[in-house]
């Protein structure tokens, strides 16, 4: 029901379809045909029979079936997602962990001012900048679009600046709370070197909150994208949404908000099973 | 493993991952549309290929230099490719672009109409028709064969049949239009009363119902579904290549065009919703061209490659006093229904009440001062920055004919002015009134809105603004439900007089400013059965002296269009008026 409400707030699509002196028959006859002129609680409940069989229903603008429309548009925002994913665990892990193991030192202060800056920062302004330094003053790599590997690069970054900032904080924090801890006390005691200590026994048992935040993160860049993706005119599901709300496609809305309800419920199952993996004390 | 090789494998590795992933990718073709094309297949249904298959059935031209131009647009929306289903604004760039022709087109650099897919035609003697002569050998993309009578009436036919969604349907039904093959190649178009608008409306590019002309039989053979999805068909001088939705659309030149070639091969228009992401695509060479919003044209300009102009007709903005419902029926007799009308609020200080001589000049009196108080050269110089100019008429005039009409309708800017006739019109201590401002015509509408909004306050009383979509705003707007001022935007383009064309519908039709008096309406009227020029321009000058007069509507400026270029790529760019898109890509000529 708050999929197809939150679809029906965008506007009505005809008005971007007809000319605005087209007659009041034309606007009557085009409801009809997209079945707008049936009360809502009626479109609701056909919405709910198609979608039971399936049947996302064809994008009003474009006529095709949604499922396709979606699908094409999957693969650049799983590409984008992941290699953002990679992007922030590859930056934020170790830099978590070396921020807690140098504590109070220059180089903690540095990686949390990163963090901050990270987090604080929007990721809009972080996209410009990114696209203003590396396109347009160094022209490295392209401003939009998705031609070619290098055009995913400061997308990826910017995506994953967020998440790396956000892991670092969480690491670092549970990091220390491990370190502190009297196995880990009894670990160095015995004169286990210090990358046993950190690794094997301080990192694994300080993973269940980063595992937490990373599987969140990882749910918002599938499905929230819609910045980086609209600045960096990147095809995928974020753009898509922002196409589908400025044309009021509303079958393509309705698709696009039960697609992402789906995908954080899937994260949030897999969230549960790893933490069983991480720490087996931990029963479903 | 050494410590300061492992930063490097790490670098490598995250950059073999991107790889992967990028490779594991599709690109182009899943959401491209698709193309179908007689010679590559004997089956209708068959001939709707994957956009992977697209290069293989466009004609490319085979020996020409490849010479590319790329532009960065805001929105790119499908089209459909039946007449009938063609939405407006895409109705409008497959024309610009050049893959849709109409019959004529106005002149790049004079106020005259050109032939392009007929060599002539004259008016019936009564006045009530033309005869168009279509041009011979003109070939339809995709190998749909000669263009005829045939095509043309039914492409006519189909625009305005109905349930159809096509801008014209309702100027061609008020008329009854029709269109009949007399020959190959001639053909009769008649009405049943006199238009004067009629012609520029249907065959020329100036106008939202600008008539395209599809081929017969490609839709008769797809049907009308896969037709729909199938983007060959057109005569212009380009052919689609590729349509992304939402990504890229590819043009290549047709080389099989009746006219001059091309000489451009390749046109990538790129979708790019972000401004600041266009700027920079066109600041670091990846665009060629980009639409420019005004406050940064200036410093665009200083950029060693880069060049802006204005282009086009310019968009319009306007205040709308609305409630002025004062009609009980049409100017053919009939009843309106309902009457009066919902939004018929005569204790709005803009609405006189209806029959009421002085409530009525009260009324315009505090049209004229809300005219006066609004200062339109700051706007333009502050808001604009500098590409605009303030406007005064009723309708946006094209930039060759404007130089002479501007000047005799001018409202000055006087506060002083204004508050007297507010205090003849009883309103000495001003008036309290909702601005609304509607969005989605101009990237700066709410702010020009709030500074007419500002502008009122000058005059006293509280002026509040309310900001919501067009769409949001049409149903009240439709249904005459309004009496508040509406600040409203049109996209730069439109060669149709937007108020007058919306007037002389009303009020049989569905949108309206807000205004149904009987006056401009009879004057409008009178215009339609004119067969001169001169007539023509006479009764409109008394048009313009009456809104003058009444401030029915009130204009504030007009936004002109700005393109950014590469001007190390672009040599000239000559771009016809009628269109707010970017486009005659045949016009443009490299270095």
């Amino acid at each position: 029901m708050l999929v197809f409400g939150l679809s029906r707030i965008s506007g009505d699509p005809r008005s971007l379809l007809i000319s605005e002196d087209a007659t009041i028959d034309v606007w009557d006859e085009l409801g009809r045909e997209m079945g707008l002129d049936q009360p809502v609680y009626r479109q609701y409940l056909i919405y709910v029979g198609n979608l039971f069989r399936g049947d996302l229903g064809n994008s009003t603008l474009q006529r095709k079936p949604v499922t396709e429309i979606l699908w094409s548009r999957i693969p650049n925002t799983v590409r984008l997602a992941f290699a953002s994913f990679l992007f922030a665990l590859l930056l934020g892990i170790p830099l978590g962990v070396l921020s807690a193991v140098k504590h109070g030192r220059w180089w903690d202060r540095g990686i949390r001012a990163f963090a901050v800056l990270g987090q604080a920062l929007p990721v809009f302004w972080i996209s410009l900048v990114l696209i203003y330094v590396f396109s347009v003053g160094l022209r490295w790599v392209p401003v939009s679009g998705n031609a070619g590997w290098t055009s995913i690069i400061l997308p990826t970054i910017a995506l994953g600046w967020f998440g790396a900032a956000g892991q670092v904080r969480i690491l670092r924090s549970s990091m220390l709370e491990v370190l502190n801890s009297e196995y880990v006390q009894y670990a160095r005691a015995k004169g286990l070197p210090s990358r046993t200590v950190i690794w094997k026994h301080a990192f694994r048992n300080a993973l269940i909150g980063p595992i937490t935040f990373a599987a969140v993160t990882l749910a918002g860049m599938v499905t929230g994208s819609i910045v980086v993706e609209t600045v960096f005119a990147w095809p995928g599901l974020g753009l898509l949404a922002i196409q589908a709300v400025n044309n009021s496609d509303y079958p393509i809305l309705q698709g696009l908000i039960l697609l992402v309800t789906l995908v954080y419920i899937f994260v949030n199952l897999m969230v549960d099973i790893l933490y069983m993996i991480v720490d087996p004390r931990i029963r479903i | 493993m050494n410590g300061k090789v492992r930063p490097v494998l790490l670098i490598l590795a995250i950059i073999g991952i991107l790889t992967l992933l990028n490779a594991c990718s599709t690109t182009d073709g899943k959401s491209a549309s698709s193309f179908a094309s007689p010679a590559a297949t004997d089956s209708p249904v068959s001939a709707i290929t994957s956009a992977a298959d697209i290069s293989s059935i466009a004609e490319i031209p085979p020996a020409l230099v490849t010479r590319e131009f790329t532009l960065a647009a805001t929105d790119v929306t499908f089209p459909a490719m039946v007449p009938s289903q063609l939405p407006a604004a895409p109705g409008g760039f497959i024309r610009r672009w050049g893959v849709y022709e109409t019959a004529m087109v106005w002149a790049v650099d004079k106020p005259e109409l050109e032939n392009r897919l007929i060599t002539g035609w004259e008016m019936d003697p009564d006045g009530l028709g033309w005869i168009l002569e279509l041009k011979q050998g003109v070939q339809f993309h995709g190998g749909w064969g000669e263009m005829t009578a045939e095509d043309f009436v039914w492409s006519f036919e189909n625009e305005i049949k109905e349930g159809s969604i096509h801008s014209g349907i309702g100027l061609a039904r008020a008329n009854e239009a029709s269109a009949t093959a007399i020959d190959t190649y001639t053909v009769s178009v008649r009405l049943t009363r006199p238009n004067s608008f009629f012609f520029n409306a249907f065959f020329s590019n100036g106008a939202g119902a600008s008539m395209k002309i599809f081929s017969k039989k490609r839709i008769e053979t797809l049907g009308i579904d896969d037709a729909f999805l199938d983007l060959s068909g057109g005569t212009g001088p380009f052919v689609f290549k590729k349509w992304a939705q939402g990504e890229e659309v590819i043009l290549q030149s047709f080389d099989g065009y009746h006219g001059t070639p091309s000489q451009v091969t390749t046109v990538h228009i790129l979708e790019i919703k972000e401004t600041a992401t266009q700027i920079a695509a066109l600041k670091s060479g990846q665009v060629d061209a980009s639409l420019v919003p005004a406050p940064l044209a200036k410093d665009l300009a200083k950029e060693p490659h880069l060049g802006t102009r204005s282009f086009g007709i310019p968009g319009s903005q306007r205040l709308y006093p609305q409630g002025q419902f004062c009609m009980e029926t049409t100017l053919s007799g009939e009843s309106l229904d309902p009457y009066p009308r919902p939004g018929y609020d005569p204790s709005k200080p803009w609405v006189g009440e209806c029959g009421n001589p002085v409530s009525e000049e009260n009324a315009r009196l505090v049209r004229l001062a809300m005219s006066m108080a609004i200062d339109r050269q700051s706007i333009v110089d502050n808001l604009l920055g500098g590409f605009g100019r303030p406007s005064y008429l009723p309708e946006v005039l094209p930039p060759l004919l404007d130089t002479v009409w501007q000047d005799k309708w001018l409202i000055p800017y006087d506060v002083g002015a204004a508050k007297n006739l507010l205090a003849e019109a009883g309103y000495p201590d001003g008036f309290d009134a909702l601005v609304r401002i509607t969005t989605g015509s101009h990237p700066l509408e709410i702010e020009m809105g709030q500074a007419v909004a500002q502008f009122l306050q000058a005059l006293g009383g509280e002026i509040r603004t309310e900001v919501l979509t067009y769409s949001g705003n049409r149903p009240s707007v439709v249904a005459r439900e309004r009496s508040d001022l509406w600040f409203r935007s049109s996209s730069a383009g439109t060669a149709e007089p937007p108020e007058l064309t919306q007037l002389r519908r009303n009020p049989e039709n569905a949108f309206n400013p807000g205004l149904e008096i009987e006056e401009p309406l009879a004057i409008i009227r009178q215009m339609d059965s004119l067969m001169s020029e001169d007539e023509l321009n006479r009764i409109r000058e008394q048009l313009y002296d009456e809104f003058r007069h009444n401030q029915w509507i009130i204009p504030v400026v007009l936004a002109d269009q700005i393109l950014g270029i590469n001007t190390d790529k672009i040599l000239e760019w000559k771009m016809t008026t009628g269109s707010g898109y970017l486009g005659d890509f045949q016009n443009i000529k490299f270095k």
